[in-house]
């Protein structure tokens, strides 16, 4: 154990509390407000001018179990996708190990309407693939999800895997458990934090999406509220379904909240290096043609059908578009910020998450995963109104689009960051406050590097899904500001179909070497 | 870490440089344009060259604009207001300014607001797209798309905004109680489900539909990619909404603080050169007289367009709207 550590005295509050001070507290409160705008604006308008019901009840009903039974499934397939990849990339000493792990997380910056395209081009009527009876419906849109979403299973995934202690691993085989049995008896159980948060994102992200069930013809819920917002005025009915949807999500967190294992899973000693597996010919084989399969189906089929298009479209006199460069850098330099200052925002959420459990701290989560699953299109509405209404100046500026992305996607990087910080004792951080360092000493010293592979894996996670990021930057952005999934989403629908593809292809190589920096040594090994 | 963070302030910078320059004291003429970057870009910027006038456009969709222009009021920014549709345009109407006798009367009574609020800057004609190889009969009035022949195989793309002026039109048409039947029975024939007009083109040309209900130049845009081989254009003969005419507009809002500015672009917009730019590049109908129609379309004064008042459809798009949702058509 820690023999010759000065122990701070326990807090009376039980051992996982933490020492620490409100700081933490109120720096939540403010990374938390971006993500009240979007409830407190539709409550208020529903309280304000009462709520519609646009759609039947009947309908509701239908589309509220579409909804579920798409989540669900595409939740249980892309954890899988997500845990395989993860667990390959971390512990199989492979070829160019570092580049399998970032391919496998590229495909979350595919837009999944281009996904949902990209699908259809290959398999449906002059299919350049194969034929399938037909790709739209429940099974595409299940299949497009799964794919697209597992990146961020595997990015949730990997840090947890980084930090189960490698002797007790060795220990069970030790005692005679065949590698699998390791796997699902030692491993699984230890890495049940981070399947949770992986399970939280994929879901929730599932029920927000619209690019993919509106192109697959599957009908959700968000489809519906985003059909609400079309040619209407009235804001009330798409206002009561967001609503709704949000109070489905926060449901979903209470269930899983009071499941969640309280379990003490803190290293008791400084996580050993782990050495990689070095397989045989088989397990190679079996490992690399995992990857290889999955990074077909999730990049090489799309690139393969926008390069087609570009390649036909400039042999027809067609252009590219001579805004791609522009449209590239402020993509990848609005990303980088919001990846990083959300991860910094994060930070205070995840730490009163995992040091002060409690219903305090269950409202802060609440509210950040509530809002993470509205429909985007709902969120820029609301950030809209609310700009107009009470901070003019900030209407259509960049800092309020940070701003609102915040609000947006401040799970995907608190979870992983809540991940990294379960696994590592308050004792540790109580210890160094017993040791006479002051609460900046601690955090810089003691509780940054323990929770770097998560705030890592968020960066990753922030990053990608800003880049692809669609209906609320168009409704806040500033004039002329325009984004590579502006450009994809503009040429789509008017018809220009190599100016699309060329975006879309252009998206993908901008986003990987960023990607690949973040893949640091930290993250993984 | 550190490399994330060095990369994340050299973003930061990059995005201080995109900033307003700020170099024009009296600010830019602000255009909010629900016609895509794609097809008017190279417009504006001859308009700026021509002009000299620093011009900032906002793209987005039209209906999406003029909402973002309620929702702004008096305070908006925006100077004018150039729309894919009447009905966008008519939503906002009280918004904009009376335009001058001298802009009106270039262009046709029909393709403008009857207030003169907004004006038509080129013609958009509803048609259907159609496979060549289909044995369907082509329809002759609207009603005959509620044929079972084309069960399972019309294409439509119920959240559009011009679908959507579209059926308001028959609402001025043929009342209420008339389009919501058309509509049921149209729902009834199972027709097939799409974002946008030019899915619907793409999967007639695949094969994938016989046909759907879109605007002309869609199929042209699809010939300029390489494809399209293999659809042509209908214009339904009947002189009923199935070839209602829409124009796209432009209107000039009346809280502009750069009012002779926007005039100088209404009038670009008007002039031969765009009108020109319209008929060879975007293959829209010019509005005024003496620019040449576009190629592979019958001209305009051909095609047999219902008589309807557009400045209208405002007033009942919301209508609208819930008939095609109560119809079950989304």
């Amino acid at each position: 154990m820690t023999a010759g550590l000065a122990t701070a005295p326990r807090s009376r509050a039980g051992p996982n509390r933490y020492r620490g001070g409100w700081g933490w507290w109120v720096a939540a409160g403010i990374a938390l407000l971006p993500a009240l705008i979007p409830p407190v604006s539709l409550l208020i308008q529903v309280l304000g001018s009462g709520t519609a019901l646009a759609v039947p009840p009947a309908r509701l009903a239908e589309l509220f179990a579409n909804t579920i039974l798409l989540t669900a499934a595409v939740t249980v397939t892309a954890l899988a996708i997500g845990v395989a990849t993860a667990w390959v990339t971390t512990r199989v000493d492979l070829p160019f190990r570092r580049g399998w792990m970032t391919l496998a997380a590229l495909p979350l910056v595919v837009p999944s309407y281009v996904a949902a395209l990209s699908l259809i081009a290959a398999t449906g009527p002059s299919g350049v693939l194969f034929e399938v009876p037909t790709p739209y419906g429940f099974v595409g849109s299940w299949l497009i999800l799964s794919i697209f979403t597992a990146p961020l299973a595997h990015l949730t995934i990997i840090p947890g895997l980084r930090a189960i202690d490698p002797a007790t691993e060795e220990a069970a085989t030790g005692l005679g458990a065949g590698r699998w049995r390791v796997f699902a008896t030692v491993t699984v159980p230890q890495l049940r934090p981070a399947l949770v948060s992986s399970g939280l994102l994929v879901g929730l992200y599932t029920v927000s999406d619209f690019g993919a069930v509106s192109l697959l013809r599957y009908d959700t819920f968000t489809r519906a509220i985003y059909t609400l917002y079309r040619g209407q005025l009235d804001r009330r009915p798409s206002a009561t379904l967001s609503l709704i949807l949000m109070a489905l999500a926060i449901v979903i967190l209470v269930v899983e909240r009071r499941h969640r294992s309280r379990a003490m899973m803190h290293s008791q000693r400084p996580p050993r290096l782990r050495r990689l597996i070095s397989p045989r010919r088989s397990g190679l084989v079996l490992s690399l043609g995992l990857l290889a399969v999955y990074a077909f189906v999730s990049l090489g089929i799309p690139i393969y059908v926008m390069t087609a298009t570009v390649m036909r479209g400039v042999a027809f006199g067609q252009a590219i578009g001579g805004t791609l460069a522009t449209e590239a850098f402020r993509s990848l330099a609005l990303a980088l910020v919001a990846a990083l200052v959300i991860a910094i925002a994060a930070f205070p959420v995840a730490m009163v998450v995992t040091r002060r459990p409690g219903r305090l701290s269950g409202w802060v989560e609440s509210v950040v995963w509530g809002t993470y699953s509205l429909p985007h299109i709902t969120v820029g509405v609301a950030a809209v109104g609310f700009a107009l209404q009470w901070a003019r100046p900030l209407y259509q500026t960049l800092i309020f689009l940070v701003i609102i992305y915040v609000a947006i996607f401040l799970p995907q990087a608190a979870g992983s960051i809540q991940d990294s910080l379960r696994r590592a004792s308050p004792d540790l951080e109580n210890a160094s406050r017993g040791l006479g360092h002051g609460p900046v000493a601690t955090l810089l010293r003691v509780t940054l590097p323990l929770a770097l592979p998560g705030l890592l894996a968020g960066t990753a996670l922030v990053f990608l899904s800003v880049m692809k990021e669609l209906p609320a930057t168009l409704l806040l952005r500033p004039n002329g500001f325009e984004t590579l999934a502006i450009r994809i989403w503009s040429s789509t629908a008017e018809g220009f179909l190599t100016r699309a593809s060329a975006a879309g292809l252009v998206l993908l190589v901008a986003s990987i070497v960023p990607l690949f920096v973040v893949m640091t040594r930290e993250l993984s090994d | 870490m550190r490399r994330v963070i060095a990369l994340a302030l050299l973003g930061t910078l990059v995005l201080t440089a995109c900033g307003p320059s700020g170099a024009d004291t009296e600010g830019p003429l602000v255009v909010y344009s629900g016609r895509s970057e794609e097809l008017v870009a190279p417009l504006i910027d001859r308009f700026e060259v021509e002009s000299g006038i620093e011009t900032e456009v906002r793209y987005a969709g039209s209906d999406e604009l003029a909402a973002t222009l309620l929702a702004e009021g008096e305070g908006s920014e925006a100077d004018v207001f150039f729309a894919q549709d009447p009905a966008s345009l008519g939503v906002v109407a009280e918004m904009m300014s009376v335009l001058p006798d001298e802009t009106l009367s270039l262009v046709d009574q029909q393709f403008q607001d009857s207030g003169g609020r907004w004006v038509g800057t080129s013609g958009r004609v509803r048609a259907l797209a159609y496979n060549t190889s289909t044995d369907i009969p082509l329809p002759e009035t609207i009603d005959d798309v509620l044929d079972p022949a084309w069960s399972g195989q019309l294409g439509i793309a119920p959240t559009n905004g011009s679908f959507l002026a579209f059926v308001a039109a028959m609402i001025l048409e043929r009342g209420e109680d008339g389009t919501r039947q058309w509509l049921e029975a149209l729902a009834a024939n199972d027709p097939v489900d799409f974002e946008g007009n030019a899915p619907i083109v793409e999967a007639t040309d695949s094969g994938e539909i016989e046909g759907g209900l879109v605007n002309h130049y869609y199929l042209l845009r699809l010939r300029a990619e390489g494809l399209g081989q293999n659809t042509e254009n209908h214009f339904i003969p009947g002189g009923d909404v199935g070839s209602l005419v829409m124009p796209a507009g432009v209107s000039i809002l009346s809280s502009t603080a750069r009012p002779e500015a926007a005039q100088q672009l209404v009038d670009f917009l008007l002039a031969v050169g765009a009108q020109s730019y319209f008929a060879t590049d975007t293959f829209e109908f010019p509005l005024i007289d003496g620019v040449a129609q576009p190629e592979d379309v019958p001209p305009l004064v051909e095609i047999n367009a219902p008589d309807v008042d557009l400045s209208e459809l405002a007033d009942v798009l919301d209508l609208a709207t819930q008939l095609v949702a109560e119809a079950g058509l989304v």
